[in-house]
Order: C-alpha cells, then structure tokens, then sequence
C-alpha cells in the first residue's frame, strides 16, 4: 500500500525499492523502517512510499512462505478455467498465466473457504 | 430478437446523462483564458460532485502529503486535464447507479473497470504516451455497455448470463448470438452520445478487437491488454469471468508490452 511519508512508521516494512530524485537507491525493497531511515526520506523530499500491509501480502504470498499443494492445484485449476478461452501462447501470456496462478494463491490461501470471494 | 446496435439505442429510450457541469468544465477547459478560479465555480455548482472530487483528492490514487481543502488546490496540484477525467469517470459511477444488483454486483463492475483503467495509464506512462490521463477514462468505460445492457434490456442479459454459464462460452459471443451486437458496440453509442473524444469512443469500441480501430489501434489495444490483465488476476468482476483470447499486436504499432523476454 501506498502510504504519505508523514503516515509511514518505524518497523513497516518496505515493499518496493525507494529512488531520490536522481534514481538512487534509498531503501530496497523488504527493508524494515527505521526512525533514522523515514528522517533521511524526508530529507531527501520521498513524499510516499509503498509499505507491506498485513494481509495484502507480497509477490510471494501472504508470509513469504509457499501455498500448500492443494490450495496450489485448486489454484491451477481456477486459472485453467478462466483462461480456457486463451488457446494462443505468447511470453506476454505465459508471464500473465504466472500472475495469475500466484495472486489466485494467495487469494484461496487468504479466504477461510477455500473457494475465495469472487462469484462463479 | 437480433438488431443492430443504432435500432437498439432508438428503442431502450433515454439513456443515462452526464451532468451539465461536465460539458461546461470540458469547453472551459478548452479555453485558453479559464483560471483555476473558474474552473472552482463551475465545480461548486454541483455540490455533490464536488464532494466526490475532494475526496479522490485526497485519497491514496494521489498520496499527496497534506490535505487538500479546496477545489481550486486540487485542480492545481492534480491538473485542469486530470480534474476534468475525474469528473467524467465519478459522474459515470453515478449515473449507473440504478443498476440492478442481482444482475451484477456493481461495487466488483467497478473494481474491475477501475483497475482497468489504472493499468491502462501505467501502460500509458510506460511508453511515455503525452495524453497518458485519458487512458484512465478509456479503461473505466471500457465495460460500460455491459451496464446499458443491465439497465435497459435486463431479460437479454439475463438470457445472455444464464447461456454463458450453462455452456462456457464467452460473453461476447453470445451477446452477438442473442442481441445482435456486442456489448463493445453499446458503450461506444453511449460515448458518441456524451460527445466523448473520438480517442475514448475507440478504446470502449474496439477493446475486444483493437484492429478494428481506424488511427486509435494503440489505444484499444492499451485497453483490450489491461483488460486481459486485470481479468486475469481477477480484479473485481466485469460479468465475465472467463478470459477473451488475448489480439497479438499488430505489426508497425508502437510496441506496448516487451514481448521477447521469454
């Protein structure tokens, strides 16, 4: 999430690499906030920064840790369905399919039912 | 009972409008001596609407640092260009309201028309496109034939859900089947109706089939891609759940996505 610098505290956790105006590296990505570090942000005028959220979870899933085999086949299968229509191939669309498969993941991972919100 | 889209228009009657404030913020807009301060007074008139306004302002699409109080700080912090957008896609939000829920959930339609239209500008902003703030707009709108349908031919799309779910068709071609046209076609007689720049009409026409498109191709084609995307990774909820086979890009267009990476 995306989050003003003035909202942003010491142990949130950085979700993306912070750049200053010349597209130095700041912060990178996963690094945890310090007092010392949101001082230096401001300085150098970073007005927001994108935090990991409890919850939403990074590229990875929601603890970094990898889904169990069976949310990751009810995964595959949602996204067989819903691609099935899609019968070209291309980078674009294997890269897509990838996405897919890991933000469904997370998606059943994070949904007590299994089945996730989203209607049929 | 098969028509073609115009007839379709004539017969489901009035069509939901815009409100007049935004035809006046668009011409004076155009205007070469507007001032911030009189692009303020024509929002105020719609009080409603400038509520809306300040609060997008101040929400996290923009981050800004401080709170913006009044309209004229937004419009100058956020754009003349950029305020008019967001008056056209809230109004639009607005005037679909009546929508009935049990044919669609309209909080998920607009998640996915929202997350569309996000995707389209950083596409956009990706290949430094000038007019990168009115690709937002195209993809918000992209779907909003599906809510005419909806709204003024509930049985057709009642008809047209029950078939797709019944047999695993895609919506699109069984709107053809059913109503004759599709739901591509509908949101771009509304878009002519609203006197939307011809850039807008051919990114809702044409986001099924961007090659269709006379001079905007790239533009359908950002729309078509970031729905595709946005489908996929299951943002919200269009009323089609199944994905519509993705166009390649034609040859000779300014190339959108890196395609060669493996």
């Amino acid at each position: 999430m995306r989050l003003a610098i003035d909202k942003v505290e010491p142990g949130m956790e950085v979700m993306s690499d912070v750049f200053n105006v010349n597209k130095a590296l700041l912060l990178p990505k996963g690094a945890v906030l310090t007092e010392r570090h949101l001082k230096a942000l401001k300085t150098w005028g970073v007005e927001a920064i994108n935090v990991v959220v409890a919850g939403e979870g990074g590229p990875s899933g929601a603890a970094g840790q990898p889904a169990p085999p069976e949310v990751l086949s009810a995964a595959e299968k949602r996204v067989a369905e819903r691609f099935k229509h899609v019968t070209a191939t291309s980078p674009a669309i294997e890269i897509i399919k990838k996405l897919a498969l890991r933000h469904s993941a997370v998606h059943l991972q994070n949904s007590p039912t299994g089945q996730g919100s989203a209607k049929p | 009972m098969k028509m073609d889209v115009q007839t379709f228009v004539q017969r489901i009657g009035k069509l939901p409008s815009l409100p007049i404030v935004y035809q006046e913020l668009v011409s004076a807009i155009e205007h070469p001596n507007t001032s911030i301060e009189d692009i303020g007074h024509i929002l105020r008139k719609d009080q409603s609407l400038a509520t809306r306004l300040l609060r997008l302002a101040n929400s996290a699409l923009y981050g800004f640092p401080s709170e913006i109080a009044t309209l004229e700080e937004a419009a100058q912090l956020i754009g003349l260009k950029e305020i008019r957008d967001l008056t056209l896609a809230t109004s639009v939000i607005k005037a679909f309201e009546g929508v009935p829920p049990e044919l669609v959930d309209v909080t998920a339609f607009w998640k996915h028309s929202i997350a569309c239209g996000i995707a389209c500008s950083l596409l956009a902003e990706e290949r430094h496109d000038p007019a990168s703030e009115r690709f937002f707009v195209g993809g918000l709108l992209h779907d909003v034939g599906r809510l005419i349908l909806f709204l003024k031919a509930p049985e057709q799309a009642r008809e047209v859900h029950k078939r797709c779910e019944d047999s695993g068709e895609l919506v699109i071609r069984v709107e053809m089947d059913v109503l004759g046209f599709e739901h591509a076609a509908l949101g771009a007689e509304l878009a002519t109706l609203w006197r939307l720049p011809v850039s807008l009409r051919e990114m809702v026409r044409c986001h099924h089939n961007p090659a269709r498109s006379t001079g905007f191709g790239v533009d359908a084609y950002t729309v078509h891609f970031a729905d595709f995307l946005t489908t996929a990774l299951e943002f919200g909820n269009s009323g089609e759940m199944l994905l519509s086979p993705l166009v390649p890009q034609q040859a000779g267009d300014q190339r959108l996505i890196e395609d060669d990476r493996g």
